[in-house]
């Protein structure tokens, strides 16, 4: 029997939903994006219509279990992917219109990345791993080490700036690629499931992390199936099947309580263990 | 099933098998052709002298086949290297599928069969074209003539290769079954998530062996530009020692020190993919410093090698030209070759006059020679002492010359013997009959005759700083222009007369036993029509002394030498020595070339991952681009660079020897060398950058 504030909050899919507290301009705003896979006669709808809008500055989490197109759905924000149809509005611009040359000038200019296992270059010390989003951006010299060094003393990275990623800890690793996903100020940081790989104490570490830079305004939006890294968000979004199945703004309760209502909807959809289906 | 399997596996990944397959292809194709020259030679209407040639060209190509194997099959063995363990996964999924090691094994053995037998069929039928080729080439160059079409193939040539491939397969095989079941599953399964560990070197060292290494090269250059190659002593020997040492240290230390140079300019270093493009190249040199080093070496030799043969072959052909000015010219020693100063031989009994005695002897004379001339030089007095006070090397002591380390090498080893003299008339005799200018000494001048022109400035030299001589109670003064080279006989070599000094006549006394005696022939005729007539006319005169028993007995010819038989020898020469050097040359150069590729190939298919970070950082795709490039191009580069920075000092010491044996400079030579490199070589260049950004966009 599923608690009876779940069914209130439960909107009709796939209506659009808005943000509680909406500001002038959002800075994402995905209207009707529909992503099909597969031939003709065999037709995969991995997004059915999905519409929702992020203000900035704030932190949202998608969730749903494997295959209900979260995946899929930050993939297209990201360019990496290009959704059948629907718009995807990233500060007012359409990104499903640009052409492939725009692309990497979008990716470098507006949005950061952090995924699963950290990706970085194991050639290249941190220091380098995050200069090199500033350099690949044609930021001046000068200013380069100024701000790497300024972004590794906010994320705790300070002492092992001059490292190799082999020589660092799981949690170092993640904390050194959100570095160089925000060092280059974008308008939105997506994260991959960005705890997936890590421990439950640098787990912790990384989504404080995380949770401080939106307090210094950075917008982000993380894709993960762990309810307790989502109850750092400020708003959680349920996927399922390629549609917004509900979500849940976290308001002023405390972050326990967030947590228990985002474990009522996900055992409402069947768990986590449902990822194993 | 197995053999299914593995065609299967072929066809699918055939961009992957390709590498191994051109390399099996083009070894086979060379070996075929190069194999085949006999039975090539065999359809060309050509000499007997040319056929002999052709002979020992054959004989040295067989030799140098063990070593052309030797070099192709590391060749096949390493690209087939990089296919296997490409393809670590794929073997660790047939094993978990609980496939034994020995069928993955036999797997393999059918793969490779199934490649091998293809290139080799493809390799022979191109190399049975390039043979085909070649032929008309080799006629061309031995300017004979090819009756109508002729298909030429070589049985032998065909068994020969097929063999030797078996062999290169075979080692192969044992190499891939070895390899494979030494794996553990734990670490073909995990082969793809492994990434490579990055050793590390500090930087300071790297810079520290850097300056030791540019060092040590610069006290080799050093070394071998004073010395030579020809100086006794330890001095070439402690160059080569050097020299390759300071080579490995080189490529060993300079990705650290470009590294650090790179990271002290911060504008340089943070400014787009610098330092990613520099980190990647210091963390694959590590490993790779060694192969480089051997690139290099064997792109060093290759150069060496193709640069020296085709000038030491057009180096021949431009001294033949100067050297075949006479039809004929005919050598004796009337008192002894080996200065036995002997007054009483069968030329002092004819007065010394050779043209006389061939007149004599050959009653045909005046028909088969429209002109003789006959040239004597005199070394020693009626009593046996010296004629001039000086030798050579009190000329050589007393002259300061700034020549080359082989000119003064060559000099120092002067004889101790006094200085030869010639009369004036019969150089001036010798002009006449050229059509030349000759000398006007008056009562008291003297000139050097010297017809090897790269020893001409010291003897100019040497007149200058020694402008008076005392000979025989006489004081001779050198003509402003001091030096004159008509040459003294016909020669294959570079010349055969240096520092030999011309005095008016009566500096020697009248009826003295001449040292040499050359009488210098031209033909009643052309050389073609005339030549059989008067070879076979000295031949029947003089047969039975010629070359044999004591000089002094073989008056008046020791030594004949005809015009005509020379060039025809030369051609032969030219084509062996050019044939070799465009073999090795093209074999080294190939091989190294594909070693590069594959290395650049393997490297990019293991760093995919990496260009997609950077693509997923936001670097546009002409970013990328340049990055791969300036990657390759720094392994495809460095190596050329220092292997032509070695080859310009070395072939510049060579190139004394060469100028002094054939008066030929190198350097006409190292111009084509080097285009015919940079073409082969950026060719392989080109096609590993295109497939590399193919690999990394995909």
């Amino acid at each position: 029997m599923a608690p009876s504030h779940l069914q209130q909050s439960r909107p009709a899919a796939p209506a659009r939903v808005a943000s509680a507290a909406q500001p002038s301009r959002p800075v994402l705003s995905c209207q009707d994006v529909e992503k099909l896979y597969g031939t003709r006669a065999n037709v995969t709808r991995a997004l059915d219509g999905v519409s929702f809008d992020v203000a900035p500055g704030e932190y949202i989490a998608i969730m749903g279990p494997s295959g209900s197109g979260k995946t899929t759905m930050l993939n297209c924000i990201s360019t990496i992917d290009r959704p059948t149809s629907g718009h995807i509005l990233v500060d007012g611009e359409d990104i499903t219109k640009l052409r492939p040359g725009q692309l990497s000038r979008f990716r470098r200019e507006r949005l950061g990345f952090v995924f699963q296992d950290s990706n970085l270059l194991d050639t290249l010390t941190a220091r380098e791993n995050i200069a090199l989003a500033l350099t690949i951006n044609h930021v001046p010299s000068r200013e380069v080490t100024p701000r790497v060094e300024e972004v590794a003393e906010r994320l705790g990275v300070t002492d092992v700036l001059d490292k190799f990623p082999h020589q660092m800890s799981g949690g170092q690793k993640q904390r050194v690629a959100a570095a160089r996903a925000i060092v280059t100020g974008p308008s939105l940081v997506l994260a991959d499931e960005p705890t997936g790989a890590l421990d439950s104490k640098n787990s912790r570490r990384l989504l404080e992390s995380l949770e401080d830079l939106n307090n210094d305004d950075a917008t982000i939006i993380m894709v993960t199936h762990d309810s307790f890294a989502a109850s750092y968000a400020r708003r959680a979004l349920f996927l399922k099947d390629g549609r917004i199945f509900s979500e849940i703004v976290r308001g002023t309760k405390t972050r326990k309580q967030f947590f228990d209502e985002i474990m009522d909807v996900v055992s409402f959809l069947g768990g986590e263990g449902a990822d194993v289906r | 099933m197995y053999a299914k399997i593995a065609l299967g596996n072929v066809r699918k990944s055939f961009r992957d098998f390709s590498v191994f397959f051109l390399t099996l292809a083009f070894g086979v194709c060379v070996f075929y052709a190069f194999g085949s020259i006999t039975d090539q030679a065999a359809v060309i209407d050509m000499a007997s002298d040319q056929r002999r040639m052709v002979q020992t060209l054959t004989d040295i190509l067989s030799g140098l086949s063990v070593f052309v194997v030797i070099i192709l099959g590391f060749l096949v063995v390493y690209a087939n290297r990089f296919l296997i363990r490409r393809r670590k996964r794929e073997f660790g999924i047939y094993l978990t599928l609980g496939m034994d090691i020995r069928h993955v094994s036999t797997i393999i053995v059918f793969e490779t069969l199934a490649v091998g037998a293809v290139a080799l069929a493809v390799g022979l039928l191109l190399g049975v074209g390039l043979s085909q080729v070649m032929m008309y080439v080799t006629a061309g160059l031995f300017e004979a003539t090819i009756k109508g079409f002729v298909f030429a193939f070589s049985p032998s040539a065909c068994v020969n290769t097929v063999a030797c491939f078996a062999g290169i397969f075979l080692v192969t095989l044992v190499f891939n079954v070895t390899t494979v079941s030494r794996y553990k599953l734990i670490d073909l399964i995990n082969a793809d998530k492994v990434s490579e560990k990055v050793r590390l070197r500090s930087l300071p060292l790297s810079v520290a062996l850097f300056v030791v290494s540019v060092a040590l090269i610069g006290v080799a250059y050093r070394v071998l530009l004073e010395h030579g190659m020809m100086e006794e002593g330890p001095y070439f020997a402690i160059a080569t020692g050097l020299v390759t040492v300071g080579t490995l240290l080189f490529f060993f230390s300079i990705s650290g020190f470009l590294l650090r140079a790179l990271q002290a300019s911060p504008r340089a270093y943070l400014s787009g993919l610098n330092m990613f493009v520099m980190r990647q190249l210091n963390s694959r040199i590590n490993t790779a410093w060694l192969s480089i080093s051997l690139v290099c070496a064997m792109l060093f030799l290759a150069i060496c090698g193709v640069c020296t043969g085709f000038s030491v072959a057009t180096g021949m052909n431009e001294a033949l030209v100067a050297g075949t000015r006479y039809d004929m010219s005919l050598v004796s020693y009337p008192t002894g070759m080996l200065g036995e100063r002997n007054a009483q031989g069968p030329a002092a009994a004819d007065g010394y006059d050779a043209i006389a005695r061939l007149r004599a002897d050959i009653p045909e004379f005046d028909e088969l020679f429209r002109e003789a001339v006959q040239v004597n030089t005199y070394d020693y007095d009626a009593s046996g002492e010296p004629l001039s006070g000086y030798t050579v090397e009190w000329f050589v002591e007393s002259t300061d010359f700034d020549g080359s380390a082989t000119v003064k090498q060559m000099m120092l080893g002067s004889s101790e013997t006094a200085v030869t003299l010639v009369r004036a008339s019969e150089y001036n005799a010798l002009c006449a009959m050229l059509g030349e200018k000759g000398v006007d000494l008056g009562s008291d001048g003297c000139v050097w005759w010297n017809d090897m022109s790269s020893l001409d400035d010291f003897w100019r030299a040497a007149a200058e700083q020694n402008p008076e001589l005392e000979i025989q109670g006489r004081t001779l003064r050198f003509s402003d222009e001091a030096v004159v080279s008509v040459p003294f006989s016909d020669t294959g070599a570079g010349g055969t007369v240096s520092g030999a000094l011309i005095v008016p006549d009566d500096v020697i006394p009248e009826g003295l036993g001449p040292s040499t005696t050359v009488v210098n022939l031209m033909y009643n005729g052309s050389r073609e029509e005339m030549n059989e007539a008067a070879t076979s006319a000295i031949d029947e005169a003089y047969g039975d002394i010629m070359g044999q028993g004591e000089t002094i007995e073989a008056w008046p010819v020791w030594n004949p030498i005809n015009a005509q038989g020379l060039l025809d020898q030369s051609s032969g020469t030219t084509v062996v020595v050019t044939y070799l050097a465009i073999y090795i040359g093209v074999v080294l150069l190939v091989c190294c070339a594909t070693v590069l590729a594959l290395q650049q190939l393997s490297e990019a298919a293991d760093n995919v991952g990496r260009y997609r970070v950077l693509a997923e950082l936001g670097a546009e795709r002409s970013m990328i681009d340049r990055a791969l490039l300036a990657q390759v191009g720094v392994y495809f580069l460095f190596p050329l660079v220092v292997a032509v920075a070695h080859a310009a000092v070395a072939l510049s010491v060579v190139n004394d020897i060469v100028a002094l044996l054939t008066g030929y400079q190198i350097g006409t030579a190292l111009v084509g060398t080097v285009c015919f490199v940079v073409v082969l070589y950026g060719g392989y260049f080109l096609v590993t950058y295109l497939t590399s950004r193919s690999l990394v966009r995909a």
